[in-house]
C-alpha cells in the first residue's frame, strides 16, 4: 500500500492536537524504568503508561540513537495519547543506564546480539506489565534490530510489528561498511578479538569497537534480513519513505519480492520529518486498526 | 600734580596685545591640558579598579566555566563508561578524552580516577597526576612554565544511584579562556601574563596577586583623549594661524593706517600750510579710520585755508595800517616803524644811512586855491614822480599832509645828493598844468645822513633833516639842503636838539607848559574884555616862544596833543583864578583838532566857568580843515555849550571869507597883516567896507597887532569893536592889575 500526498483526514488532526499535547500529558504519565542485565549494566526505558488498557508498543530507536530521536519521540507520544501503552528503551550498547546517543568514535562495547537480548528483556517486562502481545515498532537500524530479535525470539508473544525504514547493513548509499572492511575484521578477530579497532559501519567512519562486535552487527546484511523478514509472524508491515535516499534501490524491490507488506508515504524522508510524520501515525494508525 | 602717563606707540600695544593674547591662549591651552590630564587620570586610576575588578571576575568566571565544563563532561556517559569499564581507558584517552563536544580549546588535559582516586589507567603524555585527593574535590590553580591552569576535580555521580562512581579531572589553560571571554574592557588580554614560574595549589586571591596585565584604557576615555588632543592641536593651530595670519592681517588692517595717520599727522604739523588731496594717500579700507583721515584733510585744509585768508586780511591789514590811502607809499606810522628797526640795526653799523625829506612849498596855497581834488592830485604826482626816481627800491614815506621822506641805507652822501636832485628835477618838469595849476610846483629837500662829523647818533638825522629843510625853504638857501653842522649853529635856538626835546616833552606830556594871557580890550574904553591864551614852554629858565614850537608841533603832527594840554592849562589857571572874573579867556584850538569828537568832551571842563567867564574858541588855520561838515557840527555843538567861536587870523591867507560863511562864527580876528593895511589908505578903504560887511553880517571884530594909539584910533573908526595887541597889553603869565576891566588903562580911542 502506497499513501500518495498528505492526507489531512480527521485523524490526522486529531493526530496533531494530540501531538501538542504531547509535552503536558506525556510527562506526568511516563516513568523511567529499569533493568539490570546480566553483565552488570543497567538498562534503562521510558514507559507512557496511559492507565487504561491499550495495546502495549515497544518502540525502538535507531543506529546509536535513543528514544529521544524526534521520529520515535513523536511517535511515541502520539500513540501514547491514543491510547497506547508505549516503552521507548534505550539500547545500553554497552554504557550504563546510557541517556546519550553514542558517537561513533566512542568505544562501542557492545554486539547487536547484546541489542537482541536488550529488547527481549523489555518485550519480556512490557508483557509482564500488560499481559498482552506486544506490537513493536522501529525505526531504521532500530526496526533491523527487531528483525534481528523476532528471528532469535520467534516464540515471543508479539501481535505486531512495524518497520519504519528497515534498513540492513551494507545496503544503500550511505553505509560505509564494505566486504574489505569486513575482512579487515574478519582478520583483525582473527588474531585478537578484545582489541579495539576503528571500522567503517553504516553512517560511520570510525567506528571503534572489537572486531566481534563489528562483525555481529555487519551479518546482518540485505540477505539475513531479508531472510528474517520472510520467516517473521506475524508479517511485518515495512513503511517507507518515498523519498528515503539512505534505501539502496534494490532495498524495496527485493522486500517486496518476498511479499512483504509495505507502505509508502509518498514524498518522505528516512526520517519522515515535516508533516510526513502525520503521515507516518496515519499508516501506523491504520495499521494498528487492523489488528 | 597729576603725573601724566607717557603714551605708547600703537605698534607697542599691538604687539603686547599680540603677545597677551598668546600667554592667555597657552595658558588655557595649558590649563586644559592639565584638566585633561586630571581627568585621565582619575580615568586611569577608575580603569586600574576596574581592571582589577575585571581580571578577578574573569578568573572567577574561568574557574566557574572551567568547573562547569568539567561538571557537564563528568556527566558524559563515555566517562561513566570507562569507570565502568576501563578496558579502553587508554584507547578512550587517547582518541576521546580530548576529541568530543565537552571538551574546548583551553581543555589541556582529562584524567579519569576511580573511587579511591587512582587514575584508570596511567598515561605517560598525561600532565594530571595518577593519584588524587578525593576529599576536596573542587578546583585548583598552578602554574607551569609560567603558564596558569586550572586543576578541576569532579565526581562522576551514577545518575540513577546518586553515587560518586569516580572522579574526572581536567587542566584548562587561564590564559585561553581568558581569551575566549570577550568582555574584557579595561585590560588588553594579550598582556595578560603570570609573574611566576612555578606553583601548586594557588587559591584565585594569591593568583591575582602575581598577573599582570595593561590597561586598555577606559572607552570614554579612549574615546574622548583623542577628541581632546584634536582640540588642543586645533586650539594651537589657531593660535599659529592667528598668529601667522589673523594678526598680520589685523596689523595690516589696523596698526598700518593708525601709523599711516600718525604719519600723515607729524607731516601735517612739519607742512602746516600745505593743502593735501585725499585721494593721494593709501586707501585705509576701514571706513572709521577713512573717515578720521578725511576728517583730518578737510580739518586740516580748512585750517590751512583760513590761515591763508588770515594771513591776507593781516597783510591787508599792515597794508591799511601802514599805507597811506591817498598816494600808496608808505604812512607815518610806518616811517616811525622803519625807523626804528633802521636804528636798531645800524645802531653801531658803519653802513651810510641817509634821510631826505621832501616838502611841498606853498601846498596849502595851492590846495585853497585850486581846492582839496586838487591838491590830493598834487601829492600823488610828486609821490609817484619820487618813487620813479627811487625806482621802488627805497620806500617813500608821506610823514604829514605834504610832507615826503625817505631813508636810502648803504648810499654815500654824494649819491644821496644826486637822487635828491633827480627829484627834484622830475618834479620841477612834471606837467602840473595838466592838472589845470598855473603856477610852478616846486619842492624843498632836506638831506641828513651819518656820514656827517657829528657825535649824534642815528636818530639826531630827523632833527638834522629838519634843519636841513627849514633852511631849504628860507629865501637864499638852495631848495635842496644837505645838513651841515654850521647850519645847526645858526638854528641852535629853534633847532637845538634840546629845544626840540623841550618842546616834544612838553607838547605830549604837558612839562613846561604854561599859558600866558594877552588882553582883548574894548576899543571904547580900554578896558579888557577877555583874555587869549597863548601857549609858552619854560625850559631850564627860559621861555621857549610859539615860533619854536609850532614848526614841530606841525612836523610831527601834534597839534591834537597841544591843543588838549593847552585847555588842561587854562582850565588849571581858571581854577587858580589867574584870570580875572567877569572877564574872559579864548583858546586856540588848531584846525586837525576841530574835528575830533574828543574835543567836545575835553571843553566840558570849561562847565564851570561859564557864568563868570566870557569863554572864547579860537579856531586857527582854517584852510587846514578838510572835514568842513564835522567842523561846523563840532563848533555848533561847542556855542550851544556857552563857547563863542572866533575865527583866527583873518586874511593871512590861513582863514578866508569862504570859511566865514562855512562856519559857526561869532568873532572875527583880523590877522595884523590886514591891521597893518590902516595905514595904506587905498587898503584902508577895502578894510574899512570889510569891517563894515563883517560886522553888518553879525559878526565881532577883533584887530590884533594894534601897537599905537593911533592905530586903535584907526580901528574904532573902521567899526572894530575889541583890539589886541601890545599897545593893550604883551602876552603874560600874570595878568597885572592894570590889565583888568575895571582898572583899565589910560586909554580913550577917541583921544
Amino acid at each position: 500500500m502506497i499513501i500518495r500526498g498528505v492526507r489531512f483526514t480527521q485523524r490526522t488532526i486529531q493526530w496533531i492536537v494530540a501531538s501538542s499535547l504531547i509535552t503536558a500529558t506525556a510527562a506526568a504519565k511516563s516513568e523511567i524504568v529499569y533493568q539490570q542485565l546480566e553483565n552488570g549494566i543497567t538498562v534503562n526505558a521510558e514507559y507512557l503508561d496511559t492507565g487504561s488498557q491499550g495495546p502495549p508498543i515497544l518502540i525502538l530507536h535507531g543506529f546509536l540513537q535513543t528514544r529521544d530521536f524526534f521520529t520515535v519521540r513523536r511517535l511515541g507520544d502520539a500513540l501514547h495519547e491514543a491510547g497506547y501503552r508505549v516503552l521507548l528503551p534505550n539500547l545500553s550498547l554497552g554504557i550504563n543506564d546510557r541517556r546519550q546517543s553514542l558517537a561513533c568514535e566512542a568505544i562501542h562495547n557492545h554486539s547487536i546480539e547484546h541489542d537482541t537480548d536488550e529488547i527481549a528483556k523489555w518485550v519480556e517486562w512490557l508483557y509482564n506489565r500488560t499481559d498482552e502481545p506486544i506490537i513493536l515498532i522501529g525505526h531504521s537500524a532500530g526496526s533491523l534490530n527487531l528483525v534481528a530479535f523476532l528471528d532469535t525470539f520467534r516464540s515471543t508473544p508479539v501481535a505486531k510489528s512495524l518497520l519504519i525504514s528497515l534498513i540492513a547493513f551494507g545496503q544503500g548509499p550511505i553505509a560505509k561498511e564494505n566486504l574489505a572492511e569486513k575482512r579487515r575484521a574478519e582478520g583483525d578477530f582473527a588474531e585478537n578479538s578484545d582489541e579495539i579497532h576503528r571500522y567503517r559501519l553504516a553512517y560511520c567512519d570510525h567506528y571503534s569497537t572489537t572486531a566481534g562486535f563489528y562483525l555481529s552487527y555487519l551479518a546482518w546484511g540485505q540477505q539475513r534480513t531479508l531472510q528474517a523478514i520472510s520467516a517473521i509472524r506475524p508479517e511485518p508491515t515495512i513503511i517507507f519513505g518515498g523519498s528515503d535516499k539512505r534505501l539502496g534501490p534494490e532495498w524495496k524491490p527485493l522486500l517486496r519480492a518476498r511479499n512483504v507488506n509495505i507502505i509508502e508515504i509518498e514524498g518522505a524522508n528516512h526520517f519522515f520529518d515535516h508533516t510526513h510524520e502525520f503521515n507516518l501515525l496515519d499508516s501506523i494508525e491504520q495499521s494498528l486498526g487492523k489488528l | 600734580m597729576a603725573i601724566r602717563p607717557k603714551p605708547l606707540s600703537f605698534s607697542l600695544f599691538t604687539t603686547l596685545f599680540v603677545f597677551l593674547f598668546l600667554i592667555l591662549l597657552f595658558t588655557l591651552g595649558n590649563l586644559t591640558y592639565l584638566q585633561f590630564k586630571k581627568l585621565d587620570d582619575k580615568f586611569r586610576e577608575a580603569g586600574e579598579q576596574s581592571a582589577a575588578a575585571e581580571i578577578e571576575l574573569a578568573l572567577i568566571e574561568a574557574i566557574g566555566l572551567s568547573e562547569d565544563k568539567t561538571l557537564r563532561l563528568a556527566a558524559w556517559e563515555e566517562i561513566r563508561q570507562q569507570l565502568d569499564n576501563s578496558t579502553f581507558y587508554s584507547y578512550w584517552y587517547r582518541y576521546r578524552a580530548k576529541n568530543n563536544e565537552f571538551v574546548t580549546a583551553y581543555n589541556l588535559d582529562v584524567a579519569i580516577y576511580d573511587i579511591q582516586g587512582r587514575v584508570l589507567a596511567p598515561i605517560d603524555t598525561s600532565l594530571l597526576p595518577t593519584e588524587i585527593d578525593t576529599r576536596n574535590p573542587g578546583y585548583s590553580i598552578q602554574v607551569r612554565d609560567a603558564n596558569p591552569l586550572i586543576l578541576v576535580i569532579s565526581p562522576v555521580v551514577d545518575p540513577v544511584s546518586g553515587k560518586t562512581q569516580g572522579y574526572l579531572a581536567t587542566l584548562n589553560r587561564l590564559v585561553t579562556i581568558f581569551n575566549s571571554l570577550s568582555h574584557f574592557n579595561y585590560i588588553d588580554r594579550n598582556s595578560i601574563r603570570i609573574t611566576i614560574e612555578e606553583a601548586e595549589g594557588l587559591s584565585s586571591q594569591a593568583l591575582l596577586e602575581h598577573i599582570e596585565y595593561r590597561l586598555t584604557g577606559d572607552p570614554y576615555a579612549k574615546a574622548i583623549k583623542p577628541l581632546i588632543k584634536e582640540s588642543l592641536l586645533q586650539l594651537a593651530a589657531t593660535a599659529l594661524i592667528l598668529t601667522l595670519f589673523i594678526f598680520p592681517l589685523a596689523a595690516w588692517l589696523l596698526n598700518r593706517p593708525i601709523l599711516q595717520l600718525s604719519k600723515q599727522i607729524d607731516m601735517l604739523q612739519s607742512s602746516p600750510h600745505t593743502p593735501v588731496i585725499q585721494e593721494r594717500a593709501k586707501p585705509l579700507f576701514i571706513k572709521e579710520l577713512d573717515k578720521i583721515q578725511s576728517s583730518l584733510y578737510a580739518y586740516h585744509n580748512k585750517l590751512s585755508q583760513a590761515h591763508t585768508t588770515l594771513n591776507q586780511k593781516n597783510q591787508e591789514l599792515d597794508d591799511l595800517a601802514q599805507h597811506d590811502p591817498l598816494t600808496g607809499v608808505m604812512n607815518r606810522r610806518a616811517f616811525d616803524a622803519y625807523w626804528r628797526e633802521v636804528n636798531d640795526v645800524f645802531k653801531h653799523s658803519t653802513n651810510e644811512i641817509c634821510l631826505i625829506l621832501f616838502d611841498i612849498n606853498h601846498f596849502k596855497a595851492l590846495n585853497d586855491t585850486y581846492g582839496h581834488h586838487t591838491g590830493d592830485e598834487i601829492l600823488i604826482a610828486i609821490a609817484q614822480t619820487i618813487n620813479s626816481i627811487l625806482h621802488n627800491r627805497e620806500q617813500l614815506f608821506r610823514l604829514s599832509g605834504d610832507e615826503f621822506a625817505t631813508i636810502l641805507i648803504g648810499i654815500p652822501p654824494r649819491k644821496a645828493m644826486q637822487i635828491a636832485k633827480q627829484c627834484h628835477l622830475a618834479i620841477t618838469n612834471y606837467p602840473f598844468d595838466k592838472l589845470g595849476i598855473n603856477e610852478p610846483v616846486r619842492i624843498s629837500i632836506g638831506l641828513a645822513d651819518t656820514s656827517t662829523d657829528s657825535d649824534e647818533n642815528i636818530n639826531a638825522l630827523q632833527w638834522q633833516a629838519d634843519v636841513a629843510i627849514h633852511f631849504a625853504k628860507r629865501p637864499g638857501y638852495s631848495s635842496i639842503v644837505h645838513f651841515k653842522p654850521e647850519l645847526a649853529e645858526n638854528a641852535r635856538g629853534l633847532f637845538s636838539s634840546q629845544t626840540h626835546s623841550a618842546v616834544y616833552e612838553a607838547v605830549t606830556k604837558g612839562t613846561g607848559l604854561v599859558m600866558h594871557y594877552q588882553p582883548i580890550v574894548d576899543l571904547e574904553d580900554g578896558k579888557p574884555q577877555y583874555f587869549e591864551a597863548l601857549v609858552r614852554i619854560v625850559h631850564d629858565g627860559q621861555l621857549i616862544m610859539p615860533s619854536h614850537i609850532f614848526p614841530l608841533v606841525e612836523a610831527r603832527s601834534l597839534d591834537q596833543d597841544l591843543d588838549f594840554h593847552v585847555i588842561e592849562k587854562t582850565v588849571s589857571d581858571l581854577q587858580q583864578g589867574r584870570i580875572p572874573s567877569n572877564t574872559g579867556v579864548s583858546i586856540n584850538i588848531s584846525a586837525p583838532t576841530i574835528v575830533e569828537n574828543e574835543l567836545v568832551n575835553r571843553l566840558a571842563a570849561f562847565k564851570p566857568f561859564m557864568d563868570n567867564y566870557k569863554l572864547l574858541i579860537e579856531v586857527t588855520e582854517t584852510a587846514l580843515i578838510t572835514q568842513l561838515q564835522t567842523a561846523r557840527k563840532n563848533l555848533e555843538i561847542l556855542r550851544n555849550m556857552g563857547f563863542s567861536i572866533a575865527l583866527d587870523d583873518f586874511g593871512s591867507g590861513y582863514s578866508s571869507l569862504r570859511y566865514l560863511g562855512a562856519m559857526p562864527v561869532d568873532v572875527v580876528k583880523f590877522d595884523i597883516t590886514l591891521t597893518r593895511l590902516v595905514d595904506d589908505r587905498a587898503n584902508n578903504l577895502i578894510l574899512n567896507h570889510l569891517a563894515k560887511m563883517i560886522t553888518e553880517s553879525g559878526h565881532l571884530l577883533v584887530a590884533e597887532g594894534i601897537e599905537t594909539a593911533q592905530i586903535a584910533e584907526q580901528m574904532t573908526k573902521l567899526g572894530f569893536r575889541y583890539g589886541q595887541g601890545y599897545y593893550f597889553g604883551r602876552p603874560a603869565r600874570k595878568i597885572g592889575k592894570s590889565a583888568s576891566r575895571e582898572d583899565s588903562a589910560n586909554y580913550s580911542a577917541k583921544s
